[in-house]
């Protein structure tokens, strides 16, 4: 039995770059192009074969105003690939994904910065007579950052968001998952049972420690 | 010159907040929605606009039908809830609010608290917009400008009794749901609960014979003392913060 591989992903980028709408219409392969604002996080999950390989991917989309960066390393952490968005059509959400790229590795510790799974997006290509970042501007961006994967998307078009998405997916995997490789149960249902009253009061709060993805499954089954 | 280029910054976050957050409810001018938003974004420079301020000024809105009123409303509920400490930049008072509710759960429905945290689900993942905008992004879901009756019953429940009613709201909704919960696992758990409070408030109850706010006092009746445990939760994160300062401190001095 081929065990299933999960990846945490993580997409970040200003305000309104359409961050929710590429992860909708990746997922749902439909995009409406009016999103609400995204308070917090949310996530969503998608099945996906990577060479010959199933891949249970657990996408988080976040809020894009700053001043959540403040929550980020609740959600950061774990992360095996994190993608960063910005609009083609404003510049200063292209300058921004420095700040972005920063304050990622600042909170979720990702190891060897160099060698990250880090995929940069520039999105609305459906908006190309108003672009402001020119793709040779983008791309060296992307070099002098490591050489980061580059692609250019239409989320409300569905222009290279599966590729995108592929890409982080594969350079995650190669560089190997942080979360161990556990199979994912596809579902704990009954666990609920089997959980031991350890009534002792918990004083970690709130994203003490741990992240979403890092999950430890005691029930994993064999 | 900064002034102006942070105002530039914030009204384009307002704008585009503001048209992509009532598209359904045509008589929301979104005009006066920004004009709202950006006179507190000025009156208030520490904490600007802060992305969820957008549906509870809509929200007042609806009510009010009057851009100055539903102004005056939104500068009262954040001053009186002490929500300017949640909407600045490093957002103190929400993590207040996390860890409070996660100990909550902890003292009232231990079991669940139990599954969470075996999960990994903690409430920073899926109480951000229940605080930020008072349950007001359930406004959302709705295609007319009629504002529901749950929503407006647990919302002059919150004018009345502060953070409690949102704590009593979330663990009315814990509690409804715990069965459904405990089977779950971390991905489904965090689906169910982020959209379960949006379906709900957004119903309209045809036959209101118990409003929200009674449907919550009865589900927690027999949690006691509530508002003196969340006065003591409130002490206890503000200790354990000192004492982590204190450590960090401590190291950095050595």
């Amino acid at each position: 039995m081929s065990k299933k591989q999960f990846l945490k992903m993580v997409i970040l980028g200003d305000s309104g770059v359409g961050k929710t709408t590429l992860l909708q219409q990746y997922v749902t392969q439909k995009a409406t192009g009016n999103s609400k604002p995204t308070i917090g996080a949310d996530f969503q999950k998608k099945e996906v074969m990577v060479d010959n390989q199933q891949v249970n991917l657990q996408i988080w989309d976040t809020a894009g105003q700053e001043k959540f960066q403040s929550l980020g390393y609740a959600f950061y952490r774990g992360a095996d690939s994190c993608a960063l968005v910005f609009d083609i059509t404003n510049h200063k959400s292209f300058e921004n994904l420095a700040m972005w790229k920063k304050g990622f590795i600042e909170n979720a510790s990702p190891g060897d910065v160099n060698t990250y799974p880090f995929v940069v997006i520039g999105n609305k290509l459906d908006k190309e007579v108003n672009r402001q970042v020119t793709s040779q501007e983008a791309r060296q961006w992307c070099k002098d950052n490591g050489d980061i994967p580059y692609y250019e998307t239409s989320a409300l078009e569905n222009i290279s968001v599966d590729s995108a998405f592929l890409e982080m997916a594969k350079t995650a995997l190669k560089r190997g998952t942080q979360n161990a490789l556990f199979s994912l149960p596809e579902s704990i249902g009954g666990a609920g049972g089997a959980i031991k009253l350890n009534n002792f009061e918990d004083r970690g709060g709130a994203g003490a420690k741990g992240g979403a993805g890092k999950k430890k499954k005691n029930g994993t089954c064999c | 010159m900064q002034d102006s280029k942070m105002i530039q910054n914030v009204e384009e976050v307002i704008n585009m907040d503001v048209q992509r957050s009532f598209t359904k409810i045509k008589t929301v001018d979104p005009q006066i929605l920004i004009g709202i938003l950006k006179t507190y974004a000025l009156y208030n420079p520490q904490i600007e606009y802060c992305q969820g301020m957008n549906f509870v000024a809509g929200f007042l809105y609806l009510i009010f039908r009057d851009e100055e009123k539903s102004f005056k409303a939104l500068q009262e509920i954040i001053e009186v809830n002490d929500m300017a400490e949640m909407f600045n930049p490093s957002l103190p008072k929400l993590k207040l609010l996390f860890y409070q509710l996660d100990r909550l759960l902890n003292i009232y429905l231990p079991q669940l608290h139990t599954h969470f945290k075996d999960e990994m689900v903690n409430s920073s993942y899926y109480s951000s917009p229940w605080f930020i905008t008072i349950f007001t992004n359930s406004l959302q879901q709705q295609e007319d400008d009629l504002v529901g009756d749950r929503i407006l019953s647990l919302f002059d429940y919150f004018l009345t009794s502060g953070w409690k009613a949102i704590f009593k709201m979330s663990l009315f909704l814990m509690k409804a749901h715990e069965q459904e919960l405990m089977s779950m696992s971390f991905e489904n758990i965090l689906n169910f609960i982020s959209e379960r409070p949006k379906q709900l408030l957004a119903e309209r109850d045809h036959t209101p014979e118990e409003s929200m706010h009674k449907q919550i006092k009865r589900a927690t009746k027999e949690m006691r003392h509530i508002q003196f445990t969340i006065e003591r939760l409130e002490q206890e994160f503000r200790d354990s913060l000192e004492a982590s300062n204190h450590q960090n401190n401590k190291k950095a001095s050595q």
